[in-house]
Protein backbone atom coordinates (compact mmCIF):
# COMPACT_ATOMS: atom_id res chain seq x y z
CA UNK A 1 0.00 0.00 0.00
CA UNK A 2 1.57 3.35 -1.10
CA UNK A 3 2.00 5.97 2.06
CA UNK A 4 2.09 9.57 1.37
CA UNK A 5 4.85 11.24 2.91
CA UNK A 6 2.44 12.72 5.60
CA UNK A 7 1.46 9.25 7.01
CA UNK A 8 3.53 6.81 8.37
CA UNK A 9 2.08 3.07 9.48
CA UNK A 10 4.02 3.60 12.79
CA UNK A 11 2.84 6.95 13.91
CA UNK A 12 -0.02 4.98 16.44
CA UNK A 13 -1.31 8.31 17.91
CA UNK A 14 -2.34 11.87 16.82
CA UNK A 15 0.62 13.02 18.77
CA UNK A 16 3.28 11.67 16.75
CA UNK A 17 0.57 12.33 13.60
CA UNK A 18 0.80 16.09 15.04
CA UNK A 19 4.24 15.82 14.88
CA UNK A 20 4.59 14.71 11.19
CA UNK A 21 1.94 17.44 10.17
CA UNK A 22 -0.28 20.07 12.50
CA UNK A 23 -3.60 19.33 10.30
CA UNK A 24 -3.30 15.81 11.28
CA UNK A 25 -3.20 17.11 15.31
CA UNK A 26 -6.72 16.33 17.20
CA UNK A 27 -8.57 19.43 17.07
CA UNK A 28 -8.18 21.25 20.62
CA UNK A 29 -10.82 23.29 22.19
CA UNK A 30 -9.62 26.35 21.11
CA UNK A 31 -9.53 25.56 17.12
CA UNK A 32 -13.36 24.31 17.58
CA UNK A 33 -13.83 27.31 19.62
CA UNK A 34 -12.43 29.05 16.29
CA UNK A 35 -14.21 27.14 14.13
CA UNK A 36 -17.82 27.48 15.66
CA UNK A 37 -16.99 31.13 15.30
CA UNK A 38 -16.76 31.07 12.14
CA UNK A 39 -19.63 29.27 11.43
CA UNK A 40 -17.80 26.33 10.12
CA UNK A 41 -20.54 23.82 9.27
CA UNK A 42 -19.52 20.33 10.73
CA UNK A 43 -18.27 22.09 14.38
CA UNK A 44 -21.68 21.72 15.91
CA UNK A 45 -21.42 18.09 15.66
CA UNK A 46 -18.02 18.42 16.44
CA UNK A 47 -18.94 20.20 19.98
CA UNK A 48 -21.74 17.69 20.71
CA UNK A 49 -19.60 14.27 19.55
CA UNK A 50 -16.60 15.65 22.12
CA UNK A 51 -18.33 17.09 25.47
CA UNK A 52 -21.88 15.29 25.01
CA UNK A 53 -20.71 12.25 27.08
CA UNK A 54 -19.19 14.96 30.21
CA UNK A 55 -21.76 17.32 30.48
CA UNK A 56 -24.67 14.15 30.52
CA UNK A 57 -22.65 12.69 32.71
CA UNK A 58 -22.53 16.11 34.86
CA UNK A 59 -26.25 16.93 35.09
CA UNK A 60 -26.79 13.14 35.88
CA UNK A 61 -24.94 13.42 39.20
CA UNK A 62 -26.22 16.28 39.91
CA UNK A 63 -30.59 15.57 39.44
CA UNK A 64 -30.08 12.10 39.46
CA UNK A 65 -32.41 9.81 37.41
CA UNK A 66 -34.60 12.09 35.58
CA UNK A 67 -36.80 12.47 32.93
CA UNK A 68 -35.54 15.35 31.83
CA UNK A 69 -32.36 14.48 31.71
CA UNK A 70 -31.68 14.44 27.95
CA UNK A 71 -34.06 17.65 27.29
CA UNK A 72 -31.55 19.47 29.89
CA UNK A 73 -28.21 18.45 28.12
CA UNK A 74 -29.69 19.77 24.84
CA UNK A 75 -30.67 23.00 26.24
CA UNK A 76 -27.21 23.06 27.46
CA UNK A 77 -25.60 22.43 23.54
CA UNK A 78 -28.12 24.64 21.99
CA UNK A 79 -27.41 27.06 24.55
CA UNK A 80 -23.53 26.97 23.92
CA UNK A 81 -23.89 26.95 20.03
CA UNK A 82 -25.97 30.13 20.38
CA UNK A 83 -23.77 31.79 22.77
CA UNK A 84 -20.12 30.80 21.67
CA UNK A 85 -19.24 34.37 20.86
CA UNK A 86 -19.50 35.06 25.04
CA UNK A 87 -16.73 32.68 25.43
CA UNK A 88 -13.86 34.82 25.45
CA UNK A 89 -11.52 31.97 26.65
CA UNK A 90 -11.82 29.58 24.12
CA UNK A 91 -9.23 26.94 25.88
CA UNK A 92 -11.73 26.79 28.63
CA UNK A 93 -14.64 25.51 26.61
CA UNK A 94 -15.04 22.34 28.82
CA UNK A 95 -15.02 24.79 32.31
CA UNK A 96 -17.49 27.24 30.14
CA UNK A 97 -19.55 24.21 28.77
CA UNK A 98 -20.21 23.02 32.69
CA UNK A 99 -20.87 26.28 33.69
CA UNK A 100 -23.42 25.81 31.61
CA UNK A 101 -24.57 22.77 32.66
CA UNK A 102 -24.86 24.33 36.05
CA UNK A 103 -27.04 27.28 35.21
CA UNK A 104 -29.67 24.56 33.22
CA UNK A 105 -29.36 22.39 35.89
CA UNK A 106 -30.06 25.08 38.86
CA UNK A 107 -33.35 26.52 36.63
CA UNK A 108 -34.57 23.13 36.71
CA UNK A 109 -34.43 22.28 40.36
CA UNK A 110 -35.88 25.49 41.26
CA UNK A 111 -39.01 24.42 38.65
CA UNK A 112 -38.84 21.06 40.58
CA UNK A 113 -39.13 22.53 43.77
CA UNK A 114 -41.48 24.68 42.46
CA UNK A 115 -43.60 22.13 40.58
CA UNK A 116 -43.46 19.82 44.04
CA UNK A 117 -45.90 22.23 46.10
CA UNK A 118 -48.15 21.95 42.82
CA UNK A 119 -49.67 18.89 44.60
CA UNK A 120 -52.87 20.30 44.06
CA UNK A 121 -52.33 19.60 40.48
CA UNK A 122 -53.50 15.85 38.62
CA UNK A 123 -51.24 13.72 39.09
CA UNK A 124 -50.56 12.73 35.65
CA UNK A 125 -49.45 16.03 35.03
CA UNK A 126 -46.70 14.79 37.16
CA UNK A 127 -43.44 13.37 35.92
CA UNK A 128 -43.70 9.64 36.74
CA UNK A 129 -41.23 8.79 39.60
CA UNK A 130 -37.99 6.65 38.45
CA UNK A 131 -38.84 2.85 38.93
CA UNK A 132 -36.62 1.41 41.97
CA UNK A 133 -33.78 -0.59 40.53
CA UNK A 134 -32.36 -3.93 42.08
CA UNK A 135 -28.60 -3.59 41.33
CA UNK A 136 -26.70 -1.67 44.87
CA UNK A 137 -24.94 1.01 42.91
CA UNK A 138 -28.26 2.05 41.52
CA UNK A 139 -29.53 2.11 45.20
CA UNK A 140 -27.28 3.69 46.48
CA UNK A 141 -27.61 6.60 43.75
CA UNK A 142 -31.56 6.42 44.43
CA UNK A 143 -30.71 7.05 48.04
CA UNK A 144 -28.32 9.82 47.81
CA UNK A 145 -30.57 11.21 45.00
CA UNK A 146 -33.46 11.39 47.32
CA UNK A 147 -31.54 13.07 49.93
CA UNK A 148 -30.08 15.60 48.18
CA UNK A 149 -33.39 16.50 46.65
CA UNK A 150 -34.31 17.71 50.37
CA UNK A 151 -30.97 20.57 49.86
CA UNK A 152 -31.25 23.86 48.72
CA UNK A 153 -30.09 23.69 44.50
CA UNK A 154 -27.58 25.98 44.94
CA UNK A 155 -26.13 23.74 48.47
CA UNK A 156 -26.86 20.93 46.67
CA UNK A 157 -24.49 22.21 43.35
CA UNK A 158 -21.86 22.97 45.23
CA UNK A 159 -21.77 19.54 47.18
CA UNK A 160 -21.95 17.73 43.60
CA UNK A 161 -19.75 19.76 42.17
CA UNK A 162 -16.88 19.79 43.91
CA UNK A 163 -17.44 16.28 46.12
CA UNK A 164 -18.92 14.20 43.28
CA UNK A 165 -17.82 15.67 40.15
CA UNK A 166 -14.23 16.48 41.69
CA UNK A 167 -13.59 19.92 40.59
CA UNK A 168 -11.11 21.83 42.85
CA UNK A 169 -12.82 24.74 44.65
CA UNK A 170 -11.94 27.29 42.85
CA UNK A 171 -13.15 25.56 39.47
CA UNK A 172 -15.92 24.71 41.10
CA UNK A 173 -17.43 28.31 42.23
CA UNK A 174 -16.55 29.67 38.62
CA UNK A 175 -18.82 26.92 37.19
CA UNK A 176 -21.69 27.86 39.62
CA UNK A 177 -21.06 31.91 38.98
CA UNK A 178 -20.00 32.09 42.66
CA UNK A 179 -17.46 33.37 44.79
CA UNK A 180 -14.59 31.38 46.04
CA UNK A 181 -16.60 32.02 50.07
CA UNK A 182 -19.90 31.79 49.37
CA UNK A 183 -19.07 29.05 47.45
CA UNK A 184 -16.89 27.56 50.53
CA UNK A 185 -20.46 28.57 52.47
CA UNK A 186 -22.40 26.62 50.37
CA UNK A 187 -20.36 23.69 50.53
CA UNK A 188 -20.43 23.40 53.80
CA UNK A 189 -24.13 24.39 54.49
CA UNK A 190 -24.86 21.45 52.06
CA UNK A 191 -22.28 18.98 53.44
CA UNK A 192 -24.09 19.04 56.42
CA UNK A 193 -26.88 18.93 55.74
CA UNK A 194 -26.62 16.09 53.65
CA UNK A 195 -24.40 13.97 56.37
CA UNK A 196 -27.44 14.60 58.64
CA UNK A 197 -30.03 13.44 56.73
CA UNK A 198 -27.06 10.24 55.69
CA UNK A 199 -26.59 9.70 58.85
CA UNK A 200 -30.48 8.80 59.79
CA UNK A 201 -31.27 6.99 56.61
CA UNK A 202 -31.11 3.18 56.60
CA UNK A 203 -29.56 2.66 53.33
CA UNK A 204 -26.55 4.78 53.93
CA UNK A 205 -26.33 5.13 57.96
CA UNK A 206 -23.91 1.95 57.07
CA UNK A 207 -21.34 3.70 55.11
CA UNK A 208 -20.74 6.14 57.90
CA UNK A 209 -21.28 3.78 60.97
CA UNK A 210 -17.62 1.82 59.54
CA UNK A 211 -19.37 -1.20 58.32
CA UNK A 212 -19.66 -0.94 54.09
CA UNK A 213 -22.88 -2.63 53.92
CA UNK B 1 -15.37 10.23 60.97
CA UNK B 2 -13.77 11.76 58.24
CA UNK B 3 -12.78 8.44 56.88
CA UNK B 4 -16.41 6.76 56.29
CA UNK B 5 -18.05 10.21 54.86
CA UNK B 6 -15.00 9.74 52.73
CA UNK B 7 -15.53 6.22 51.85
CA UNK B 8 -19.56 7.52 51.05
CA UNK B 9 -18.85 10.14 49.00
CA UNK B 10 -16.34 7.82 46.76
CA UNK B 11 -19.32 5.53 46.44
CA UNK B 12 -21.98 7.80 45.71
CA UNK B 13 -19.23 9.03 43.02
CA UNK B 14 -19.20 5.03 41.76
CA UNK B 15 -22.95 4.65 41.85
CA UNK B 16 -23.35 7.76 39.91
CA UNK B 17 -20.27 6.18 37.57
CA UNK B 18 -21.74 3.14 36.86
CA UNK B 19 -25.65 4.17 36.42
CA UNK B 20 -25.23 6.76 34.23
CA UNK B 21 -27.95 6.43 31.64
CA UNK B 22 -26.83 6.08 28.03
CA UNK B 23 -27.24 9.25 25.45
CA UNK B 24 -30.30 9.44 23.57
CA UNK B 25 -28.77 9.75 19.69
CA UNK B 26 -31.88 11.80 19.11
CA UNK B 27 -30.56 14.43 21.24
CA UNK B 28 -27.36 15.22 19.24
CA UNK B 29 -30.07 15.63 15.96
CA UNK B 30 -32.22 17.51 17.61
CA UNK B 31 -29.28 20.17 18.46
CA UNK B 32 -27.77 20.36 15.74
CA UNK B 33 -31.86 20.64 13.94
CA UNK B 34 -32.20 23.48 16.75
CA UNK B 35 -28.76 25.44 15.84
CA UNK B 36 -29.41 24.93 11.87
CA UNK B 37 -32.67 27.06 12.30
CA UNK B 38 -31.62 29.55 14.77
CA UNK B 39 -28.48 29.53 12.09
CA UNK B 40 -30.90 30.04 9.14
CA UNK B 41 -31.03 33.63 7.80
CA UNK B 42 -35.39 34.46 8.25
CA UNK B 43 -36.63 36.33 5.07
CA UNK B 44 -38.35 39.44 6.21
CA UNK B 45 -41.74 39.60 4.67
CA UNK B 46 -42.73 42.09 2.98
CA UNK B 47 -45.72 43.57 5.14
CA UNK B 48 -42.93 43.80 7.85
CA UNK B 49 -40.11 45.48 5.25
CA UNK B 50 -43.14 48.26 4.52
CA UNK B 51 -43.93 49.05 7.97
CA UNK B 52 -40.51 49.09 8.93
CA UNK B 53 -39.74 51.62 5.71
CA UNK B 54 -42.62 53.49 6.98
CA UNK B 55 -41.63 53.80 10.46
CA UNK B 56 -38.11 54.86 9.43
CA UNK B 57 -39.92 57.85 7.27
CA UNK B 58 -41.87 58.84 10.22
CA UNK B 59 -39.03 58.75 12.28
CA UNK B 60 -37.34 60.89 9.72
CA UNK B 61 -40.07 63.51 9.08
CA UNK B 62 -40.13 63.85 13.43
CA UNK B 63 -36.86 64.69 13.27
CA UNK B 64 -36.53 67.19 10.60
CA UNK B 65 -39.66 68.99 12.17
CA UNK B 66 -37.95 69.08 15.20
CA UNK B 67 -34.88 70.45 13.90
CA UNK B 68 -36.90 73.38 12.21
CA UNK B 69 -39.21 74.15 15.03
CA UNK B 70 -37.97 77.30 16.86
CA UNK B 71 -35.82 76.03 20.13
CA UNK B 72 -36.85 77.30 23.13
CA UNK B 73 -35.47 81.03 23.28
CA UNK B 74 -33.35 82.29 26.34
CA UNK B 75 -32.38 85.90 26.28
CA UNK B 76 -29.88 88.25 28.25
CA UNK B 77 -30.79 91.42 29.93
CA UNK B 78 -28.07 94.08 28.89
CA UNK B 79 -25.67 94.90 31.54
CA UNK B 80 -25.65 91.72 32.94
CA UNK B 81 -23.28 88.63 32.34
CA UNK B 82 -25.32 85.04 31.80
CA UNK B 83 -28.77 84.26 30.87
CA UNK B 84 -31.81 85.91 32.16
CA UNK B 85 -33.49 84.89 34.78
CA UNK B 86 -36.97 82.86 34.50
CA UNK B 87 -39.79 83.92 36.69
CA UNK B 88 -37.40 86.86 38.56
CA UNK B 89 -38.75 90.47 37.92
CA UNK B 90 -36.71 92.79 36.46
CA UNK B 91 -36.80 96.98 37.13
CA UNK B 92 -35.66 99.16 34.39
CA UNK B 93 -34.24 102.32 36.60
CA UNK B 94 -36.16 105.45 36.31
CA UNK B 95 -34.36 106.91 34.27
CA UNK B 96 -33.26 104.70 32.05
CA UNK B 97 -34.96 101.67 29.65
CA UNK B 98 -33.76 98.31 30.01
CA UNK B 99 -33.51 95.81 26.75
CA UNK B 100 -33.70 92.57 26.98
CA UNK B 101 -32.43 90.94 23.86
CA UNK B 102 -33.97 86.42 23.39
CA UNK B 103 -31.80 84.55 21.14
CA UNK B 104 -34.35 83.99 18.45
CA UNK B 105 -34.00 87.81 18.12
CA UNK B 106 -36.73 89.24 19.46
CA UNK B 107 -35.85 92.45 21.34
CA UNK B 108 -37.58 94.15 24.66
CA UNK B 109 -37.41 97.30 25.79
CA UNK B 110 -38.48 97.59 29.54
CA UNK B 111 -39.43 101.53 29.51
CA UNK B 112 -38.14 103.71 32.24
CA UNK B 113 -38.98 102.56 35.65
CA UNK B 114 -41.18 99.67 34.84
CA UNK B 115 -41.08 96.36 36.34
CA UNK B 116 -41.52 92.61 34.41
CA UNK B 117 -40.07 89.47 34.13
CA UNK B 118 -40.34 86.60 31.73
CA UNK B 119 -42.36 84.14 33.34
CA UNK B 120 -41.72 81.42 30.93
CA UNK B 121 -40.08 80.39 27.52
CA UNK B 122 -41.32 77.99 25.29
CA UNK B 123 -40.38 76.52 21.69
CA UNK B 124 -42.25 79.17 20.01
CA UNK B 125 -41.45 82.73 22.25
CA UNK B 126 -41.94 83.24 25.72
CA UNK B 127 -44.96 85.15 28.19
CA UNK B 128 -43.78 88.34 29.85
CA UNK B 129 -45.73 90.19 32.61
CA UNK B 130 -45.92 93.23 32.82
CA UNK B 131 -46.39 94.49 36.71
CA UNK B 132 -45.83 98.28 35.69
CA UNK B 133 -44.67 100.49 33.40
CA UNK B 134 -44.72 100.09 29.74
CA UNK B 135 -42.88 97.31 27.13
CA UNK B 136 -42.36 97.91 23.61
CA UNK B 137 -41.41 94.75 21.88
CA UNK B 138 -40.12 93.60 18.86
CA UNK B 139 -41.01 90.70 18.23
CA UNK B 140 -39.29 88.14 15.52
CA UNK B 141 -41.92 86.32 13.19
CA UNK B 142 -40.46 82.43 12.91
CA UNK B 143 -42.46 79.98 11.76
CA UNK B 144 -45.26 78.67 14.85
CA UNK B 145 -44.02 81.47 16.97
CA UNK B 146 -46.23 83.04 20.10
CA UNK B 147 -45.57 85.56 22.33
CA UNK B 148 -47.81 86.66 25.30
CA UNK B 149 -47.98 89.80 27.10
CA UNK B 150 -49.97 90.15 30.49
CA UNK B 151 -50.70 93.33 31.92
CA UNK B 152 -53.01 93.36 34.96
CA UNK B 153 -56.28 91.96 33.85
CA UNK B 154 -55.36 92.12 30.23
CA UNK B 155 -53.55 89.47 27.59
CA UNK B 156 -51.92 90.22 24.61
CA UNK B 157 -51.04 87.42 22.02
CA UNK B 158 -48.87 87.83 19.36
CA UNK B 159 -47.49 86.14 16.59
CA UNK B 160 -44.56 88.72 14.54
CA UNK B 161 -44.83 92.16 15.42
CA UNK B 162 -44.16 95.54 17.10
CA UNK B 163 -46.06 96.42 19.73
CA UNK B 164 -45.86 98.63 22.65
CA UNK B 165 -47.79 97.80 25.99
CA UNK B 166 -48.57 99.94 29.27
CA UNK B 167 -49.97 99.24 32.10
CA UNK B 168 -50.50 102.03 35.20
CA UNK B 169 -52.60 99.54 38.07
CA UNK B 170 -52.52 102.33 40.12
CA UNK B 171 -54.36 104.61 37.81
CA UNK B 172 -56.42 101.35 36.15
CA UNK B 173 -55.20 102.47 32.37
CA UNK B 174 -53.86 100.07 29.53
CA UNK B 175 -52.41 100.94 26.41
CA UNK B 176 -51.52 98.99 23.46
CA UNK B 177 -50.16 100.29 20.36
CA UNK B 178 -49.49 98.21 17.44
CA UNK B 179 -46.86 99.60 14.83
CA UNK B 180 -46.52 96.12 12.79
CA UNK B 181 -48.27 93.20 12.34
CA UNK B 182 -51.38 91.89 14.49
CA UNK B 183 -52.12 91.02 17.96
CA UNK B 184 -55.25 90.06 19.91
CA UNK B 185 -56.01 91.49 23.10
CA UNK B 186 -58.39 90.44 26.01
CA UNK B 187 -59.66 91.80 29.01
CA UNK B 188 -62.34 94.15 31.05
CA UNK B 189 -64.31 96.10 28.72
CA UNK B 190 -62.81 94.62 25.65
CA UNK B 191 -66.12 92.61 24.32
CA UNK B 192 -64.52 88.93 23.73
CA UNK B 193 -60.98 88.97 21.62
CA UNK B 194 -60.41 92.26 20.15
CA UNK B 195 -57.93 92.07 17.05
CA UNK B 196 -55.61 95.07 16.54
CA UNK B 197 -53.69 95.75 13.03
CA UNK B 198 -51.10 97.77 12.15
CA UNK B 199 -51.55 101.34 13.44
CA UNK B 200 -54.24 100.88 16.07
CA UNK B 201 -53.94 101.31 19.75
CA UNK B 202 -56.31 99.99 22.42
CA UNK B 203 -56.97 102.07 25.36
CA UNK B 204 -58.76 100.69 28.70
CA UNK B 205 -59.55 103.16 31.46
CA UNK B 206 -61.05 100.86 34.35
CA UNK B 207 -62.02 103.66 36.53
CA UNK B 208 -63.64 105.80 33.82
CA UNK B 209 -65.41 102.41 32.31
CA UNK B 210 -63.93 103.56 29.39
CA UNK B 211 -62.32 101.12 25.79
CA UNK B 212 -61.01 103.26 22.95
CA UNK B 213 -59.89 101.78 19.78
CA UNK B 214 -57.59 104.26 17.64
CA UNK B 215 -55.06 104.99 15.17
CA UNK B 216 -51.35 105.90 15.60
CA UNK B 217 -50.41 108.94 15.18
CA UNK B 218 -48.31 109.36 11.72
CA UNK B 219 -45.40 109.54 12.88
CA UNK B 220 -45.68 106.59 14.92
CA UNK B 221 -47.35 104.53 12.05
CA UNK B 222 -45.90 101.12 10.85
CA UNK B 223 -42.19 101.89 10.31
CA UNK B 224 -40.70 98.26 10.78
CA UNK B 225 -37.55 99.71 12.61
CA UNK B 226 -36.47 98.50 16.14
CA UNK B 227 -37.65 100.84 18.84
CA UNK B 228 -34.81 101.42 21.53
CA UNK B 229 -37.09 103.80 23.05
CA UNK B 230 -39.28 104.57 25.84
CA UNK B 231 -42.93 104.37 25.08
CA UNK B 232 -45.32 107.45 25.44
CA UNK B 233 -47.19 107.82 28.48
CA UNK B 234 -51.08 107.00 27.80
CA UNK B 235 -52.00 110.13 27.66
CA UNK B 236 -49.13 111.20 25.50
CA UNK B 237 -50.30 113.67 22.46
CA UNK B 238 -48.80 111.52 19.62
CA UNK B 239 -51.08 108.46 20.67
CA UNK B 240 -54.26 110.45 21.18
CA UNK B 241 -57.27 108.15 19.63
CA UNK B 242 -59.77 109.59 17.18
CA UNK B 243 -62.50 109.01 19.80
CA UNK B 244 -63.74 105.62 19.12
CA UNK B 245 -65.77 104.65 22.19
CA UNK B 246 -67.78 101.65 22.82
CA UNK B 247 -70.69 101.24 24.14
CA UNK B 248 -69.32 100.24 27.62
CA UNK B 249 -71.67 100.51 30.20
CA UNK B 250 -70.28 102.62 33.85
CA UNK B 251 -72.03 102.47 37.04
CA UNK B 252 -72.65 105.91 37.11
CA UNK B 253 -75.03 105.64 33.90
CA UNK B 254 -76.39 102.64 35.17
CA UNK B 255 -79.45 103.81 36.02
CA UNK B 256 -79.85 105.58 32.29
CA UNK B 257 -78.09 102.65 30.08
CA UNK B 258 -78.35 102.57 26.88
CA UNK B 259 -80.72 99.78 25.51
CA UNK B 260 -77.62 98.79 22.90
CA UNK B 261 -75.44 98.10 26.26
CA UNK B 262 -75.52 94.37 26.44
CA UNK B 263 -76.58 92.17 29.64
CA UNK B 264 -72.50 90.50 29.12
CA UNK B 265 -71.22 94.28 29.05
CA UNK B 266 -72.97 95.11 32.80
CA UNK B 267 -71.32 91.75 33.82
CA UNK B 268 -67.74 92.50 32.08
CA UNK B 269 -68.00 96.30 33.78
CA UNK B 270 -69.13 94.71 37.36
CA UNK B 271 -66.23 92.38 36.95
CA UNK B 272 -63.89 95.24 36.59
CA UNK B 273 -65.30 97.02 39.14
CA UNK B 274 -64.48 94.11 41.26
CA UNK B 275 -60.65 93.69 40.10
CA UNK B 276 -60.61 97.38 40.74
CA UNK B 277 -61.70 97.40 44.11
CA UNK B 278 -64.97 98.97 43.54
CA UNK B 279 -67.92 97.07 44.91
CA UNK B 280 -70.42 99.65 45.26
CA UNK B 281 -69.95 100.20 41.48
CA UNK B 282 -69.52 96.42 40.99
CA UNK B 283 -73.26 95.97 42.71
CA UNK B 284 -74.81 99.35 40.35
CA UNK B 285 -73.22 96.98 37.09
CA UNK B 286 -75.05 93.98 38.75
CA UNK B 287 -78.22 95.87 39.19
CA UNK B 288 -78.62 97.26 35.88
CA UNK B 289 -77.38 93.82 34.26
CA UNK B 290 -80.73 92.80 35.85
CA UNK B 291 -82.70 95.55 35.26
CA UNK B 292 -81.18 95.72 31.18
CA UNK B 293 -81.92 91.64 30.70
CA UNK B 294 -84.91 90.39 33.14
CA UNK B 295 -85.26 86.57 32.92
CA UNK B 296 -82.45 85.88 30.76
CA UNK B 297 -79.34 83.91 31.75
CA UNK B 298 -77.16 86.99 32.45
CA UNK B 299 -79.97 88.10 34.90
CA UNK B 300 -79.41 85.30 36.88
CA UNK B 301 -75.62 84.96 36.94
CA UNK B 302 -75.87 88.59 38.25
CA UNK B 303 -77.99 87.77 40.89
CA UNK B 304 -75.65 84.85 42.05
CA UNK B 305 -73.11 87.64 41.88
CA UNK B 306 -75.12 89.84 44.00
CA UNK B 307 -75.50 87.18 46.52
CA UNK B 308 -71.83 86.38 46.73
CA UNK B 309 -71.25 90.25 47.18
CA UNK B 310 -74.05 90.71 49.85
CA UNK B 311 -74.45 90.37 53.40
CA UNK B 312 -75.31 87.25 54.33
CA UNK B 313 -79.38 88.49 54.50
CA UNK B 314 -79.91 89.90 51.64
CA UNK B 315 -77.14 86.98 50.17
CA UNK B 316 -79.71 84.77 50.53
CA UNK B 317 -82.41 86.34 48.78
CA UNK B 318 -80.44 86.68 45.93
CA UNK B 319 -79.44 82.92 46.18
CA UNK B 320 -83.03 81.97 46.10
CA UNK B 321 -83.44 84.12 43.02
CA UNK B 322 -80.99 82.72 41.16
CA UNK B 323 -82.57 79.02 41.95
CA UNK B 324 -86.05 80.27 41.07
CA UNK B 325 -84.61 81.65 37.77
CA UNK B 326 -82.32 79.04 36.99
CA UNK B 327 -82.74 76.20 38.87
CA UNK B 328 -80.80 73.98 36.19
CA UNK B 329 -78.51 76.61 36.04
CA UNK B 330 -74.84 75.93 35.74
CA UNK B 331 -73.96 77.68 39.22
CA UNK B 332 -77.31 76.33 40.78
CA UNK B 333 -74.90 73.61 43.15
CA UNK B 334 -73.09 76.12 44.38
CA UNK B 335 -75.85 78.83 44.60
CA UNK B 336 -77.99 76.07 47.27
CA UNK B 337 -74.70 75.52 49.32
CA UNK B 338 -74.24 79.43 49.47
CA UNK B 339 -77.57 79.44 50.07
CA UNK B 340 -77.29 77.04 53.01
CA UNK B 341 -74.00 79.48 54.60
CA UNK B 342 -76.09 82.60 54.39
CA UNK B 343 -78.83 81.25 56.23
CA UNK B 344 -76.78 80.04 58.84
CA UNK B 345 -74.74 82.81 58.67
CA UNK B 346 -78.28 85.45 59.43
CA UNK B 347 -79.13 83.65 62.08
CA UNK B 348 -82.44 81.87 60.26
CA UNK B 349 -81.85 77.89 61.14
CA UNK B 350 -85.17 76.82 60.37
CA UNK B 351 -84.56 78.35 56.33
CA UNK B 352 -80.72 76.55 56.61
CA UNK B 353 -82.39 73.13 57.43
CA UNK B 354 -84.89 73.50 54.82
CA UNK B 355 -82.13 74.52 52.15
CA UNK B 356 -79.95 72.01 53.55
CA UNK B 357 -82.71 69.51 53.02
CA UNK B 358 -83.10 70.15 49.41
CA UNK B 359 -79.29 70.41 48.83
CA UNK B 360 -78.74 67.00 50.07
CA UNK B 361 -82.09 65.76 48.33
CA UNK B 362 -80.44 66.93 45.26
CA UNK B 363 -76.76 66.82 45.77
CA UNK B 364 -75.66 64.40 48.12
CA UNK B 365 -72.07 64.48 47.73
CA UNK B 366 -71.67 68.02 46.72
CA UNK B 367 -69.11 70.24 48.18
CA UNK B 368 -71.57 71.74 50.65
CA UNK B 369 -73.62 68.32 51.57
CA UNK B 370 -70.85 68.07 55.06
CA UNK B 371 -72.14 71.86 56.05
CA UNK B 372 -75.70 70.54 55.04
CA UNK B 373 -75.60 67.36 57.38
CA UNK B 374 -74.38 69.47 60.36
CA UNK B 375 -77.19 72.27 59.41
CA UNK B 376 -79.59 69.14 60.32
CA UNK B 377 -78.05 67.76 62.76
CA UNK B 378 -78.36 71.04 64.63
CA UNK B 379 -82.39 70.33 64.65
CA UNK B 380 -82.50 67.00 65.65
CA UNK B 381 -80.33 67.98 68.80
Amino acid sequence: MATSGLFKPDAGSGRRLAEVHPALAPESDAQLVHALKRGEAGAPGRLYDRHAVGVQGMVYRLIGRDAELDDIVQEVFIYALYSIDKLREPAALKAWLLGVAVGKVRSHLRRRFRRRWLSFLPHEELPEPPAPSPEPAAELARDVCGILDHLPADERIALVVHRIEGLPLHEAAKACSMSLSTFKRRLAKGEARFMARAEKHPGLAGWLGGAVP
Amino acid sequence: MTEPRERLFKAWADAMANTTPELDPRTRQRVLAAHAERARPRAFPLGYRWALGGFAVAVAVAVLVMLRAPAEPSFQVAGRAGTGPIGAWLTAEPNRALPLVFSEGTQVLLGQGSRARVSGVTRGGARIELSRGSVDAEITHVPGAHWTFGAGPFEVAVTGTHLDVSWAPDTGKFELSVSRGSVVVRGPFIQGEQELRAGQTCRVDLPRRLMELGQLAAEQAPSGHTSATAPPPPSSPESKPEAVETSVPSASSSSGAPRAVSAEAWLEAARAARLAGHPDEERAALLACRRRAPGQAAAAQAAYLLGRASGAAEAAQWFETYLREQPQGLLAREAAGRLIESYRASGNTSAAQTAASRYLARYPDGPHAPLARRALASRSD
